[in-house]
Parts: structure tokens; sequence; C-alpha cells
């Protein structure tokens, strides 16, 4: 008999209201990256199991050096405050055409700056909150799996997502920018191997996001969260 | 037909010519029904302009005829000075056409330095006072200037009160020197064109430089009048029009700066009158117009500027999201692909082609008449929803469509099981094999067969569809997913060599697929092909860096080629992400074994001890698989966490993981046992300096081997502490016995170590001499003398030792056989133990005298 063995259908089984859902549907992509439910707070609903708990907590230790609450109160405020691309941007956005032509030529020892001011040519003056979605994004996924760990109450945790929710729609104002800002994050993470192969599964993510019925982004509305 | 064909270009190596083609192929067409049409010429003339590109030579500046004569040799009188440099420095800078040769102050540079190489500490102060005051040139030539002088002895190491002063006035050029000049380096030749005079490039340089470092402080204001003050419209160059409207164009529309679009405005319109046809100031126009007209209006606009510049993609990007804005979804879909294509690292068009993805389907769902479209139009939608995983939209199309149809039940069967398998991880072969049956449809066969074969986990399912692969082959040689089938059923096949190569083709062509760079790591490093398995493996660790296999082969790899570092961390990270099942005796072998190695590569001083501490604690903290003993991996493993131990003095923890290792291993592993027992144990023991305890655990299982094999070279080290340990516990006999065997294991290695040996030799004879040892002094001195056979001073100090030795025996002429050894040794070495020397002939002239006497 055929069991599941990836999330697909958005269903809302636990009856979640659809500010919940929004604050859920803010760490989508690594939600969806790591195939778990965006529907449901806990990231596996009711498919748990040991070993999946393992994993979590093993990725939260060795990705976030969060293993209890005041760590997680450490990664929320590094996610909250941490600066990436923006400075870059300050720096460079101002060139003109034929300055960011010259910049191609940067040789292999200055291929990071050459890849970032590639990234900032390419959103000049169309990013208006820079790469934030990547922190806070990421932020919201950590915040679910510190509840799944059992670091943090249920209460705990949406007065968290809330908390990082508000940063989120004070900073973007829509779906499609949020993502948009995630996607230029997870570039600039990548900004040593800057290549079509490595944004590609972060692409279809976002492409995902964006455009199947599926996806919590086209089942709630960027403005169901007040 | 041809590209230049197609374009109607006559000569390929002319861009305007290119250009003016594709302006005049897109003129009549419309930008929204035509839009893929304008595609074509767009995609059509970027390839023709990248084969100019590669046509192009390359320009850069030589040394002409016209600036030979510049070159001043500096053995002529006038130049050997530093002033004399100074000035000449001057006329290189002062000239814009020589400013920025490099090539000229590089043969300026070369011949102080041939002529002046001794005495360049005096040039420079000067050279420091030129740059303060002439500091724009482009960074090669700072860096040939750097090379040149030492100016480690101009620089103070460290900044302080003291010298607070000298970095006030000098700390600019130090920058320079070590930084360049990055962003003169990118408009110093834009804007040396010869219209400027030296002074004139200094200004506009000068301004480009404060305005960025205001604008990096949020100064928008004073960023933007630094370029504009007092700079006439009619000379002022394009770029510095450029960089006043990026700046105005940031305070009007992200800082929201109110009353400034005026400014924006009238700048625009002058920076146009001046250079009407700049790409990029008809693209900062059409952007201030998106902001003020309704998307009808604008639409106009931007079309109108397109048909100026019709590649420019940021003019492309604006008129698809007119398009979304205006409910044209599919000439917006089709920009935003087309974009995606030419740019795939702008995320812009990612996000923008999903979204108008999704409200092209939207709006075929809602506003398509059944009526009007054929059964093509079906096939096409319904291939592209699979694609794109939008199965309930499937649905709807496959209400209306006809069903009958063999290509389209072969399609919705198809639909159907990509489905299932997406929530299930479930295939139902019959039923693909039925959807093959219905179609002659050459797409759709190669689709569905392409998902049979998808994700085949193992390679016995691989092996059992060899005839299935074979036929999907056959009908798509050319195809990167049935390349790499082929390749998958020669690696499970175990036919390496085949499965290379199909793999190899697959990636070439399709270089997008992630799962050729994970396969050719593995074939790759199977194969030994470490270098080539290492880029493979680093491009899949970019997409997954948690993928267990390719860590390993990342591991495998670094260790093979010897980048330890590497090695290491991969090793760390590796263990880090392994489940409790997941970890194999070999990850932990890498990391300590990569981390000790790698350190012998850094000077001892330079050891991080509290890094390995951390590291030997990880070890500790990962749990070690049952196959841990039984494997020579862990138990290796092992033994370099006790050598790390060892190297940082860590000499308890070193016992700990050594004793572990001597309970746990089997004796058939006998050269790690060896090296634990009789090496690593003695020296950690000696660490701890328990001699006691070092001959009690060491001196029995020393003599056993031994007995067994004399002079085994295997417990030379053990024999060595051994003797060390009797020696402070005063035993001079058991230091003297155990001395002799450590000498007589050492003698019997391939490649003793001569040097150290001869030390030893003399230390023990001369510790025998005090002692009056006799039986081990003759021993240790005739070994010497026997096994050093490279003269050295120490033969000379040892034969007349020896001599003495025998005379005080009584036996004169042994002594003096000694002492004449002495005196030849002595003419080798005629600076060394000149008493000892003039001793022996003393002695040899009483002996032949009193023999002459007889």
């Amino acid at each position: 008999m055929s069991t599941i063995t990836t999330y697909y259908k958005f269903e809302n089984p636990t009856n979640l209201s659809k500010s919940q859902l929004w604050l859920i549907a803010t760490s989508a992509m690594l939600t969806q990256l790591n195939k778990e439910f965006h529907d449901t707070l806990l990231p596996h609903h009711i498919y748990g199991t040991e070993a999946l708990l393992e994993d979590s907590k093993q990725c939260l230790l060795r990705d976030w050096d969060t293993k209890n609450i005041a760590d997680l109160s450490d990664t929320i405020k590094y996610l909250h405050t941490k600066k990436t691309f923006e400075p870059v941007q300050n720096s460079w956005e101002f060139l003109s055409e034929s300055e960011f032509d010259k910049t191609k030529y940067f040789g292999n020892n200055m291929m990071e700056l050459r890849n970032l001011t590639d990234m900032t040519r390419n959103y000049q003056y169309d990013l208006n909150n820079s790469d934030f979605a990547w922190h806070y994004g990421r932020c919201a996924w950590v915040i679910r799996h510190a509840f799944y760990n059992g670091f943090i109450t249920e209460e705990e945790t949406w007065n968290l997502l809330k908390e990082n929710g508000n940063l989120i729609k004070k900073s973007f104002d829509s779906w499609e920018s949020f993502g948009l800002s995630y996607l230029v994050g997870a570039q600039f993470w990548k900004r040593d191997n800057y290549n079509e192969v490595t944004m590609r599964e972060t692409k279809n993510n976002i492409t995902f996001l964006l455009s199947n019925k599926n996806s919590p982004w086209l089942n709630v509305s960027w403005n169901d969260y007040e | 037909m041809t590209d230049q064909q197609f374009l109607g270009v006559n000569t390929v190596s002319d861009k305007t010519e290119i250009k003016n083609a594709l302006i005049n192929k897109i003129s009549d067409l419309d930008f929204e029904i035509d839009i893929e049409k304008i595609f074509n010429y767009i995609h059509c003339s970027q390839r023709l302009i990248k084969n100019t590109d590669s046509i192009a030579t390359d320009d850069e500046i030589v040394i002409t005829d016209e600036y030979r004569e510049i070159i001043k040799d500096f053995n002529a009188e006038d130049y050997g000075t530093p002033e004399g440099l100074i000035r000449y420095f001057e006329i290189l800078y002062d000239n814009p056409a020589t400013r920025f040769n490099k090539f000229l102050w590089k043969a300026v540079l070369d011949s102080l330095k041939a002529f002046r190489g001794n005495e360049l500490e005096n040039y420079l102060q000067p050279a420091a006072d030129f740059l303060n005051a002439k500091p724009f040139l482009k960074s090669d030539v700072l860096f040939l200037i750097d090379d040149t002088f030492p100016f480690g002895f101009f620089f103070p190491k460290t900044k302080n009160e003291e010298n607070k002063e000298f970095w006030q006035q000098y700390g600019f050029v130090h920058h320079l020197l070590s930084a360049g000049n990055l962003e003169l380096d990118l408009h110093a030749d834009v804007i040396n064109t010869g219209q400027f005079s030296g002074s004139q490039l200094d200004d506009i340089y000068k301004r480009l430089m404060n305005s960025s470092n205001y604008y990096r402080n949020n100064l928008l204001p004073q960023a933007f009048n630094a370029l504009s003050d007092g700079l006439p419209a009619e000379i002022k160059p394009l770029l510095i029009w450029q960089r006043e409207l990026n700046i105005l164009y940031k305070a009007v529309f992200v800082e929201k700066v109110e009353n400034i679009t005026d400014i924006f405005q009238n700048t625009l319109h002058s920076a146009l009158t001046a250079f009407p046809d700049d790409e990029q100031l008809l693209y900062i126009r059409a952007k201030f117009f998106s902001h003020f007209y309704e998307p009808e209006q604008f639409k106009e606009k931007i079309i109108e500027t397109l048909k100026l510049i019709p590649n420019h993609a940021k003019c492309l990007f604006l008129l698809g999201k007119c398009y979304l804005q205006l409910e044209s979804p599919r000439a917006a879909l089709i920009i935003f692909e087309n974009l995606k294509k030419i740019n795939p690292l702008n995320m812009q068009y990612v996000t923008s082609a999903a979204i108008a993805s999704r409200k092209y389907i939207d709006f075929c769902i809602s506003e398509h008449d059944p009526k009007d479209n054929h059964k093509q139009y079906y096939v096409n939608i319904i291939s592209t929803l699979i694609e794109k995983e939008m199965f309930d939209e499937v649905r709807v199309f496959a209400d209306e469509a006809p069903k009958q149809d063999g290509d389209i039940r072969a399609l919705l069967l198809y639909s159907n099981d990509v489905e299932t398998f997406l929530v299930t991880g479930e295939k139902n072969k019959e039923e693909l094999i039925e959807a093959l049956s219905l179609t002659k449809d050459k797409e759709i066969i190669r689709k569905i067969k392409e998902h049979y074969l998808h994700d085949l986990l193992y390679f016995s399912e691989i092996q059992s569809e060899k005839d299935f692969i074979f036929e999907y082959y056959r009908e798509n040689p050319n195809d990167s997913m049935a390349n790499y089938q082929m390749g998958m059923f020669y690696f499970a096949d175990n036919n390496h060599e085949k499965a290379y190569d199909f793999l190899l083709k697959a990636k070439e062509i399709n270089p997008d697929k992630i799962s050729n760079y994970y396969n050719l790591a593995r074939v790759t490093s199977i194969l030994g092909i470490h270098s080539e398995a290492l880029e493979y493996a680093n491009i899949y660790l970019l997409y997954n860096k948690y993928n267990v296999i390719v860590n390993e082969i990342y591991c495998d790899c670094t260790y093979s080629l010897q980048q330890y570092r590497n090695a290491h961390n991969g090793a760390k990270w590796l263990l880090s992400i392994c489940r409790n099942n997941e970890f194999d005796p070999k990850y932990f072998f890498y990391f300590t074994t990569s981390l000790s190695y790698y350190m012998d590569k850094i000077e001892t001083e330079h050891h991080n001890a509290a890094y390995v501490n951390d590291m030997l604690e990880l070890y500790d903290k990962y749990p070690k698989p049952d196959s841990f003993w039984t494997n020579d991996n862990g138990s290796r493993s092992m033994y370099w966490a006790a050598n790390l131990c060892y190297k940082t003095g860590n000499y308890d923890k070193g016992l700990d993981y050594l004793q572990c290792i001597l309970e746990n291993v089997k004796e058939y592993n006998w050269p790690l046992l060896e090296k634990c027992k009789f090496q690593l144990l003695p020296e950690c023991l000696h660490g701890l300096q328990q001699y006691e305890k070092l001959i009690h655990l060491l001196e029995m299982p020393t003599l056993e081997v031994l007995q067994k094999q004399p002079d085994d070279p295997s417990v030379r080290l053990s024999c060595f502490y051994i003797s060390y340990a009797y020696s402070v516990q005063g035993n001079d006999e058991k230091k003297m016995q155990w001395a002799l065997s450590c000498i007589k294991c050492y003698l019997q290695m391939d490649n003793p170590p001569v040097d150290w040996l001869a030390n030893n030799l003399l230390v023990n004879f001369q510790a025998c001499l005090e002692k009056n040892m006799k039986s081990y002094l003759v021993a240790f001195g005739t070994i010497y003398l026997d096994f050093i056979k490279t003269p050295q001073p120490g033969h000379v100090w040892l034969t007349h030792h020896f001599a003495n030795f025998y005379l005080e025996e009584g036996n004169q002429y042994e002594a003096l056989k000694y002492h004449k050894m002495c005196i030849e040794f002595g003419w080798m070495f005629p600076d060394e133990w000149k008493e000892l020397i003039d001793n022996s002939q003393d002695f040899i002239n009483a002996f032949n005298l009193s023999e002459n006497l007889k």
C-alpha cells in the first residue's frame, strides 16, 4: 500500500486561522526545500518519527547552534539583525553601466566581488529591503523546529512567529517581493560559486511557491496577516 | 538559415550594424502579439554580438614607438636621484596619454631597480609624497610601485599614539599601495578619452571619489553635489550624468525624499540632450516613467524606448511587468521566460516568470473556449502543466480535451502517474507501458520514457530495465537523459569507463542537470581520477551539502590529493551531518589523520592546541559504529587521535587512546599495534615522565620482540625510552644495555638517521668514559667508527679518548693506533679539538722517541 512520501496538498488539517497559516507560510522556502508541511505548525504534522526528530535536533545544533530556548533567542536575534547583501549594495549601487561592465573583468582573486557587483547591478534600486527575507524566512523555520524539538511551547512559538512576521510584513509588500529577497539572500550565500546549477533548486522552490495551487502563498493572501 | 541571414547583417564583426539590423527587424512588429518573434531576433543578435566579442582582439596598451623615447635609463645622470625619479613620474602622470600606460611605468621601475637597486630606501619618502599629491593611478601601476620599493621600511608595523601624525599624513598612501584603486580602475579609461587635460582628469576623479564616499555614508545631497557643482554640462562626461541620476533615483524612489523630482527630471533632460542615444539614460527615463504613468500609457512609452534599444533586458523586464498589470500574462510570461535564458542569475526574472505563469494558466482556464481549441492546444498545455506539477489544472483541461484521442489518453495516464509518484514515490509501470502503446507522438513517448526511468533507486532495478534503456537511447541518442540512463546502466553493470563516457556526454548536453555531477563524482572517484572527481563533488555539494556519499568522495579525493586541511574540514562536516546509522570508521580516519598531516605542514609554534582539543572532543562525542574495531580505519583514526595528543602535549589523553587501541585491536593488525605500543606509548609516557610505568609496560614486551628477532628496528624507540627511564632512575647498567640495543635496532633500519646516531653514540661513549663502563665504551666506540663512514669532528674527539682509554688499560699499541687516527682526522678538521690533536701528536712523538731509544 502506498504511503505519503512527500508533502503535497494544502489542506489545513488542524484548522489554523488564516493569520496562523500566514505565519507558517513565512517559513515556506525551507519548508519546501525539506519537503515538510506548509499547513501545520509541526513541520511533519502527525507524520513525525524518531528519526525525523533526531534529524531536526541535529540540524538545529549543527547549523544554528541551537539546543535550547536561550540559544534560540540568540539565533533569532542574529537573524533579525544580520546584514549581508545590504552593505554591498550601499557600496556599489551607484555605479554606471560602463563601470559595472568593467567589474566583469575582475580576476579570479576577486571572484567574490565580481559576483557581488553583478548581483548589485541586477537588482540596482529594485530591492527595497535587500536580502532580509533570507534571514526572516529561515528564522520562521527555526522557530517551528524549536517547537518540534520541545524547546518552546506552542504559545511561545506563535508569539515568536508573530514577532518575526511583523518584521516581514513591515519590510515587504507581497509574497513575490518576500520570495525575491529570499532568493537574493540565497545567491549572496553562494556568492563564491555563483552559477545556475547552485541556484536551481532554490529557484524551483520559489517558482513552486509562487505558482502552484498547493503552495501556501497561493492559499494564504499576503493581506491575511495584519 | 544562418544568424547573419536571419537578421540581415552584412558584416558580422560590426556591433553597430547588428544593433541597427535588430532595430530594423523589430520596428514594425507588435510587442505583444509578436513578442516571441521579437525574442528570436534578440537572441540571434546576441549570438552574433557574442561572436563579435570573440573575434575582437585584445587592445591592451603596449609601448609604441611614439612613447619609446619617453623611457629613460636610470644610469643616465638626470634620473639617478629621487628628485629625478619624481620629476619623471610627474611627466608620466600629468600626460593623460601616458598616465595609465602600465608598460611605461614598468619600464621606469625596472630600470630603476637595475641601476639603483641598492639605494631604493632613499626613494621611499619622495615616492610616498608623490602618491599623496597625485593618487589617481590605476591599481596595476600602484602595485608595481609597491613591488619595487621596500615600503616595509617606511610604514611602521603598528599604529599608535606616537605615529598618529605619520598615519594621518600617509595612511591614504598605505591604503593605495596595499588595496589599489579599485574604483578608479572601473572608470579611469571611460573618462580619459583624450578630451581632458591631466589636471581636469584629477578634478573629475576627485569628484567621483568624494561622491562615492558621501554615498556610502548615505549623504546623498553631498554625493550629488560633489559631481554636479561647478562642472559645466557641455563638458560633463556621460559617466557623471549616469552617476548623478543613480543618486537622484535613490533619493526620489528609495529614500522618498520630497521635492527633488524636478531636479531628477531636469538632470535627466540635460543628460539626454547631451547623450540622446545612451542606453542607460534611456532606461532610467523609462524607469522614471514607470512610477508616474498608468500601465496603458507606460506601455507606449516603454515600447517607444525598446524600439531604440530592443535588447535592453531591464527595459524588456519593465515591459513584462507592464503586461502583468494590463492582464496580458501570455506576453509577460514569454518576456520573463526569455529573460531567464538571457540572464539566469537575475532572480527578478524567476519570481516574475512564476507570477506570470500562474496568471497565464488562470487566464487559459477562465478565458479559453473549448470550441476554438484543437488537439495540439491540449497536448501543449497539458504537457506544460505536468512539467509544472499543476495536476488540478490538468484535470480542468482533461475534461474538455478529446479523450478518445490516443495522444491525449497517453498524456493523461502519464499525468496521473507523475502525480501518484510525487505523493507516494511509486510508479505504475503497466499503465505507463499502456500509455506508450497509445501514442505515436515522439515527444510524448520521450517524456513517458523519461518518467518511467526516473529515480530508479537500485542498480538491480536499472539492470532489469536494460532493453528499455537501450531503446530509449536509440530513439534519443542526443538527449541528455538518454545518455544519463545509459551511463547509469553501465555504472550498475560495473563498467565504469563506459559509464563515465555516457555521463560525461549527458553533462555536456545538459550542464545544468545536477545528478550528472553526482554520478560523475562517484564514477571518477572509483576510477581513481581524484582531481576530476573533486571538481564534480564540489559542484554537487554547492547544490546539496548534506549528501553523505558526495561528502565522502570529497574527503577521499582531498585526502588522496594531499589537501589535508580540506580533507579534515570535509570529514568534520561529514561527521556533523551523519545520522546515527551513517557513521563510518573511514570518516573518523579522515578527521584525525588529515588534521595530523596538516599540522605536519605547519611550523610547531603555530600549532593551535585549543583547536586540536576541540576536535578531539568532537571525535569522542560522535558515536562509533559497530565496525569501528573490526575495520582498520577505526583503529587508525584513534592512533592519529593519539598522535594529535602527542603533538599538542596532551599526553594523558593520548595514553587513553593508546590503551583503548591496545585493548580492542586484534593481534593480526601488527603494524598498528607496533606503532602504538613501541612508538607512541613510550613517547607519551616519557612526556608524562612516568618512567616506572614505562619500564613496567614496555620492558618485557620489547624483550619478547628482541628475542624473536634480535635488533628488530620496530622497537628502537621503545629501547630508547626504556634506556632513558633507567637513566632517570640512576640504573647505569640497564641504561647502557638498552641504549646499545636501541643503537643496534636503529642500525637495522633501511635508512637510519646517521646524524642522530652519531651524536647518540658520542653521548653514550662519553657517559661510559665518565662511569668507566669499559665494555659498553668499546661497543659504542667501535660502532661509531664502523658505522659513521663520513669523517666528522666527532671522529677526532672519539679516537683521542679511545686512545687514552687503551693507554689506561696498558695497551700502548692500541693507544698509538687511535692517536694516529686522531691525527689523520685532525688534518680534515684542523680547527676542531686542536688541543686533543696536539696531545695525540705529543703521544706519538714521545712513543716514537722511546721506540728509537729502544
